[in-house]
């Protein structure tokens, strides 16, 4: 099963997608690189039709914020299969990593 | 610490303006104000220029030392100040602390932008480096994007609906159909914005500020020298400028900007009035779902309920707190480095008596700038002598 890297603070347990110098929410130093899963659901999309020139000709694409399992808010791609439709606490999960980013999928 | 007064405004008209670069816009501002505030000859004792985009868009980096010069400021210290799309309500703020500390007796701010001259793509990618480049922005997500985000969450936490969220755009642009200086004078019905092409679902084309040029200045000055200067100034009471997460997954609420709640906060604290004893707002709508998030972040409807106060005309012109009466950021456009500076001068105008939609009897008014995905905000409360 795919999975993807992530931060975990030793000492009040909060997880980061990137490496912090110290934990954004207790401050402490202790972060240890950890592997998740990334079963989640959706907080909240979007589908791009008006990208940045780097991305022009991938529109339409969806990006999403999704709330992990795991206790983890992220940002990422979202892949919707074709003839489905998203919806807000829809469960998705982690495809791939991609230079720009993560992808998940529609459960 | 010293209080604070605004004795003169400047504001270029808003748009396209092809036959005008950014200095010279900056340039049209600045002298309109400091013509406003009768000081010329006074020496002005530092300037501030709120700028976003110009290296990116008009091949322009240093432009707060070339605009000083081009007035005949003399050698006094001159600095850029950018805070993405809030650039220009921080260059306010650091007016009012330059005045408020005693270092300076008058101060020159201003902001400029100009974007039109540049691809849609370009602009698009410069204003989306407002965002965090490492995360969020790299994925391909944009500002109208980031705030589609938002929209769909506020109408699916609140029960906000579409409607709701479209008679934003329908108010502002029928407020900016008089103001002389709006990129759009003309109102847009509710059919139209729903039917607008779609952006970044679920905001559409209407939902959006256009791209537009424009600059606007302010002269400050030591409260107790004013007199001197003008009969007409405005006082500055109360000043906020805070820091959010930049980025969405770092809200712990998709429907709250903590940096504006955070600056207003401060601002209503420093001033010594409340949310309700504001006459008239002028808040950072880029998009109309901001407008609703604006008007709960800054405590004038409970989080949740900004979709009914527009939809019930709590925010209209006759309404309990008028918002936007110069038609905000939708119908003024948003040339984002300009933007704060061009919110102060509607206050100022309107705690004046002379502005456009005139708010009757307006004695306190509220400016609020936003950067980034909440970023950083100001908010500022000014009052009438």
């Amino acid at each position: 099963m795919a999975s993807f890297e992530a931060f975990a603070c030793d000492d009040c347990h909060s997880l980061s997608t990137r490496p912090q110098r110290r934990c954004w929410r207790c401050g402490s130093s202790a972060i240890r690189s950890v592997n998740l899963i990334g079963r989640g659901t959706l907080v909240s999309f979007t589908i791009i039709r008006v990208p940045p020139t780097v991305f022009q000709g991938q529109e339409p694409y969806h990006i999403a914020v999704i709330d992990l399992d795991e206790g983890l808010r992220i940002t990422a791609r979202l892949v919707v299969p074709e003839g489905r439709e998203a919806a807000i606490d829809d469960p998705v999960i982690f495809d791939a990593m991609r230079p720009y980013g993560p992808i998940f999928r529609l459960v | 610490m010293r209080k604070v007064s605004v004795i003169g405004i400047g504001c270029t008209p808003f748009g396209k303006q092809n036959s005008i670069g950014i200095i010279d816009l900056a340039l049209q501002a600045c002298e309109g104000a400091l013509s406003d505030a009768q000081v010329p000859g006074r020496p002005i004792d530092a300037f501030y220029l709120g700028n976003f985009v110009s290296e990116a868009l008009a091949h322009q980096g240093s432009l707060a030392p070339i605009v000083a010069h081009r007035l005949g400021l003399g050698p006094i210290p001159c600095t850029k100040v950018e805070g993405a799309c809030a650039s220009s309500g921080i260059a306010f703020r650091h007016g009012v602390l330059m005045i408020a500390s005693g270092l300076c007796d008058i101060v020159l701010v201003a902001g400029v932008e100009k974007m039109t001259s540049a691809e849609t793509g370009a602009v698009t990618e410069a204003l989306a480096s407002a965002g965090d480049a490492d995360s969020e922005m790299r994925l391909g997500l944009t500002f109208p994007g980031t705030f589609g985000i938002v929209m769909r969450r506020h109408m699916y936490q609140h029960g906000t609906t579409r409607e709701q969220v479209a008679m934003v755009s329908v108010k502002n642009r029928s407020n900016g159909a008089v103001n002389p200086k709006a990129h759009f004078q003309k109102p847009v019905a509710m059919a139209e914005v729903l039917e607008s092409r779609l952006i970044c679902d679920p905001l559409r084309l209407y939902d959006c500020t256009p791209i537009s040029d424009g600059a606007a200045a302010a002269v400050l000055c030591a409260a107790d020298l004013a007199a001197e200067f003008t009969d007409r100034s405005v006082d500055v009471i109360g000043s906020g400028h805070a820091t959010g997460p930049a980025t969405l997954f770092e809200m712990a609420d998709l429907t709250t900007f903590e940096a504006s709640v955070v600056a207003g906060q401060q601002a209503y604290r420093q001033a010594g009035v409340a949310p309700g004893d504001i006459d008239v707002a002028e808040v950072h709508d880029c998009f109309t779902i901001a407008e609703i998030t604006a008007i709960e972040d800054l405590g004038f409807v409970a989080k949740g309920k900004g979709g009914a106060a527009v939809a019930e005309g709590l925010t209209a012109l006759d309404g309990t707190l008028p918002t936007n009466p110069s038609g905000g950021l939708l119908s003024k456009g948003h040339p984002v480095g300009a933007t704060g500076l061009a919110q102060i001068y509607e206050i100022v105008a309107q705690l004046r008596g002379d502005a456009v939609n005139q708010v009757k009897g307006a004695e306190i008014g509220l400016a609020h700038n936003l950067g980034g995905t909440g970023a950083v905000s100001t908010v500022h409360i000014l009052k009438r002598r």
